[in-house]
C-alpha cells in the first residue's frame, strides 16, 4: 500500500482576543491508500479542526501556522487557492455531522450533487450532471432517485439526507473522504446502514477515509488504524486491535473503561474520567492530560515525546520513556 | 407553487373584509354629522344644507340605525366605489385618489429598483469584506443615510439640484409640459407621465417628467437604500456562517458562486420582507418628500385631507391603502415562496 496522505507536525492556532487557542498543536499521522484512519476524541479536542486544516478551510481567526499536509506526494499547504479549490470535492471530499444544516435548504438535492460535478468539469452539461447525480443517488440506496433528486433537503429524513450527502461527496470519485462525525446525529439503526454504505463505497471506489468521531464503538467497527486525540495532540496511535486490546495512554485507557460492557452485571457504576476537558486556552503545560491523569508524575510537566512502544503503536506518555 | 398562490388568493377576500371592519370601526369614533360627510356627493349639496336637512339625511342614510345595518349599507356603497365627495380635492374621493395615485406609483417605481439593486449589491460587498476598509466606508455612508431625516436631506438635495445647479426642479411637470399633457392630443395610457410621454411620442415631456423625479428619488433612495443594505449585510453574514457554506467550499465551488449562489439566495429571504415594506410605504405616499418637492402624490393628498378634516377623503385613502397593503403582502408572500422552497410546500 502506498501512502496517500501524510500530515506532519500540523499546527492550527486560533488567534483570539483572549489569547491563542492551540486547537491543533503539532499532530502527525498518515493514511495509506484504501485505508480507514479513525480519529477519536472528546468534542473540542481538535478533530474537526484537523479535518478542515487538511481541506484548508479554517475560518478566521484560525490559521495553519506550521506543518505539512502531503497528499499524493505534494504539500497541500503550498498550493494556490485555485489549485486547492480544484482538489476539494474532486480528490478530497468531506461529509459532515448534520446533513440538515450541511445541505443548502434552498436548492434541490439533485442540483447540489450536479453542481459538484460542474464546478470541476465545466464541459459536462447540466443534463448529464443531473443524470449522474440520479445514478449516484440510486447507488447510495435512495429509493425513487429521479423523484428524490427534485426534492429539497428538508423533505428527506436524516438518514436519506446523509446518503445524499455521501452521494455528493463521492460523485467525483475522490481519493480521500473526510467524514466528520457522519453518524452522530442519526439513530443507531440508521448509523449501522450508513456505516455499511461507506464500507461498500470504500471498496468499490478504492477511497481512503479519514473517519472522525467521538464514538469508540463506531471507530472499532470501521477503522484500520486509530489516532486518539486529546487537547489538540494525538496521544496514541496504532492499529485498531492494539488500541482496543492494549491501550497504553491513560486517556485511551480511561475512554475504554468508560464504555458500558454487556457481559458485566449492571451493578458497577460506569467509569468516568475525572475532571473535564479544559478550555482551549487553559490546558496545562507539558502533558495536556496530566491534570486529569491518575498516573501523572513530576516528569509530566515537560512535553512527552511520541514513543513507538511496539511496531506501529505509538504513545505520547512519559511512562513509556526508557530513561526516566 | 400554483396551489400556494391559489390558496393565498382564497384567503384574500376574508382579509379584505377584515380591513373594512377595521375602517368601519374607526369611523365609529366620529359622530353622525361627521360621518354624514362621506355621503355628500357634490359641493352644491354641501352648500345648501340646513340643520333640518342634516337630520333628514342622517335618517335617510340610516346613520342612527344599528351598527350592522350601517356596516352593510356602507359596504354596499364602497363596493360600487362610491366614496363620497372630497371638499379638499373638489372632486369625488374616488377620482381624487385615482388622479394622485399614478404620480405616487411613478415615483415609487423609479425609486424601488435602484434602491433594491444597489442596496443588495452593497450589502453583499459589505458582508464579504467584513470589518475591512470597504465595509467600514459603506457602513458609515449607510448610517448617515439611515439617521439623516428626510426633511433635512430632502431640502439639502433640493438646494443643490435646483437652487445651485438649477437642473432638477420640484413639482411634477414644467408649465409647458403640463399644457401638453392637458391638451386633447395627449392620451393618458397609464397615468405615469414618463411612460405616457414615450407612448405619445413626446420624448420632451417624458424627459421633463423624469427631471422632476430625480430629487425625490434621490431623497427616498438614500434612506431606504441604507435600510436594505443593513438588512442584506447582516443576513448575508449569518448565511456565510452556515455549515452549508462550508459544504459548498468543501466540494470545490468557486468563492464567487459560494457568495452569490449559496449564501445570497438564503440571505435574500429577510430582504424580501423589508423590500416589500418599502414598496408599500412608497406606494402609500411619502408625505415629507412629496411636500418638499411639491410633488402631487397621494401622501400629500392624505396630509391635506387630515389637516382639513376631510373625512370622506381620509376614509377613502385609508381604505385604499388597506387594500394596497393586503395585495402587497400577498405579492411578498409569493416572492418568499419563490425564493424559499420550505415556504412553498408547507
Amino acid at each position: 500500500m502506498s501512502r496517500l496522505l501524510e500530515v506532519l507536525g500540523l499546527k492550527t492556532y486560533f488567534f483570539m482576543e483572549a489569547g491563542i487557542g492551540k486547537a491543533v498543536d503539532g499532530i502527525s499521522f498518515y493514511i495509506d491508500e484504501g485505508e480507514v484512519f479513525g480519529l477519536v476524541g472528546e468534542s473540542g479536542c481538535g478533530k474537526s479542526v484537523t479535518a478542515l486544516s487538511i481541506m484548508r478551510l479554517i475560518p478566521p481567526p484560525g490559521r495553519i501556522v506550521e506543518g505539512k499536509v502531503i497528499f499524493e506526494g505534494e504539500d497541500l499547504l503550498k498550493k494556490t487557492s485555485e489549485e486547492m479549490r480544484d482538489i476539494r470535492g474532486k480528490k478530497i471530499s468531506m461529509i459532515f455531522q448534520e446533513p440538515m444544516v450541511a445541505l443548502n435548504p434552498v436548492y434541490t438535492i439533485g442540483f447540489q450533487i450536479a453542481e459538484a460535478i460542474i464546478v470541476h468539469y465545466p464541459d459536462v452539461s447540466w443534463d448529464e450532471a443531473w443524470e449522474r447525480a440520479v445514478k449516484m443517488l440510486e447507488r447510495v440506496g435512495i429509493p425513487n432517485p429521479r423523484r428524490r433528486a427534485e426534492e429539497y433537503p428538508y423533505q428527506m429524513s436524516g438518514g436519506m439526507r446523509q446518503r445524499a450527502m455521501i452521494a455528493m461527496a463521492m460523485i467525483n470519485n475522490p481519493r480521500l473522504l473526510i467524514a466528520d462525525e457522519p453518524t452522530t446525529a442519526l439513530d443507531v439503526t440508521i448509523q449501522a446502514q450508513i456505516l455499511e454504505l461507506m464500507d461498500e463505497l470504500k471498496r468499490e471506489f478504492k477511497t481512503s477515509i479519514l473517519f472522525i468521531t467521538h464514538d469508540l464503538g463506531v471507530i472499532a467497527e470501521v477503522s484500520d488504524r486509530v489516532g486518539v486525540m486529546y487537547g489538540g495532540k494525538i496521544v496514541e496511535m496504532g492499529d485498531v486491535f492494539s488500541i482496543f486490546d492494549e491501550p497504553l495512554h491513560p486517556y485511551t485507557y480511561g475512554l475504554l473503561s468508560s464504555l458500558p460492557k454487556l457481559n458485566e452485571e449492571g451493578k458497577n457504576r460506569l467509569y468516568a474520567i475525572p475532571g473535564v476537558v479544559p478550555d482551549l486556552l487553559a490546558f496545562p503545560e507539558g502533558c495536556r492530560f496530566r491534570d486529569r491523569c491518575s498516573c501523572a508524575f513530576l516528569k509530566c510537566e515537560d512535553d512527552p515525546p511520541m514513543i513507538e512502544v511496539k511496531e506501529g503503536h505509538w504513545v505520547s506518555c512519559w511512562r513509556y520513556a526508557e530513561d526516566v | 407553487m400554483l396551489a400556494y398562490i391559489v390558496r393565498r388568493l382564497l384567503i384574500l377576500p376574508f382579509i379584505l373584509i377584515g380591513v373594512t371592519f377595521l375602517v368601519f370601526f374607526m369611523m365609529q369614533f366620529l359622530d353622525p354629522v361627521q360621518r354624514l360627510a362621506a355621503y355628500i356627493k357634490s359641493p352644491e349639496e354641501l352648500k345648501n344644507l340646513s340643520s333640518e336637512d342634516i337630520e333628514r339625511l342622517i335618517k335617510r342614510y340610516g346613520l342612527d340605525r344599528p351598527l350592522w345595518v350601517q356596516y352593510l349599507e356602507w359596504v354596499k356603497k364602497i363596493v360600487h366605489l362610491d366614496l363620497g365627495w372630497s371638499e379638499v380635492a373638489h372632486q369625488p374621493v374616488k377620482d381624487a385618489i385615482l388622479s394622485r395615485f399614478p404620480a405616487t406609483l411613478e415615483l415609487a417605481l423609479f425609486a424601488v429598483f435602484p434602491v433594491i439593486w444597489v442596496g443588495i449589491w452593497l450589502g453583499v460587498i459589505s458582508a464579504v469584506h467584513r470589518d475591512r476598509l470597504l465595509d467600514q466606508v459603506i457602513r458609515v455612508f449607510a448610517i448617515i443615510g439611515w439617521s439623516l431625516p428626510s426633511f433635512v436631506f430632502g431640502i439639502f438635495i433640493l438646494f443643490i439640484l435646483y437652487g445651485v445647479l438649477g437642473l432638477f426642479p420640484p413639482g411634477r411637470l414644467s408649465l409647458w409640459a403640463q399644457a401638453v399633457v392637458s391638451s386633447q392630443e395627449f392620451k393618458s395610457y397609464t397615468g405615469l407621465l414618463v411612460i405616457d410621454g414615450i407612448l405619445n411620442g413626446r420624448f420632451d415631456v417624458a424627459l421633463d417628467a423624469l427631471r422632476h423625479l430625480v430629487g425625490p428619488i434621490i431623497t427616498l433612495s438614500y434612506l431606504w437604500w441604507a435600510f436594505i443594505l443593513r438588512i442584506t449585510r447582516s443576513s448575508m453574514l449569518e448565511a456565510l456562517n452556515k455549515e452549508y457554506i462550508t459544504t459548498a467550499r468543501a466540494k470545490g465551488v468557486p468563492e464567487r458562486l459560494v457568495i452569490h449562489r449559496h449564501a445570497k439566495r438564503n440571505a435574500l429571504i429577510p430582504v424580501v420582507t423589508v423590500a416589500g415594506m418599502m414598496v408599500l410605504g412608497l406606494l402609500g405616499g411619502v408625505v415629507i418628500t412629496e411636500t418638499i418637492f411639491d410633488y402631487p402624490g397621494i401622501g400629500r393628498l392624505a396630509a391635506t385631507a387630515s389637516q382639513q378634516l376631510d373625512y370622506p377623503l381620509i376614509l377613502g385613502i385609508t381604505l385604499f391603502y388597506g387594500f394596497l397593503l393586503v395585495v402587497g403582502n400577498l405579492i411578498v408572500d409569493v416572492l418568499y415562496a419563490i425564493i424559499d422552497p420550505r415556504v412553498r410546500l408547507e
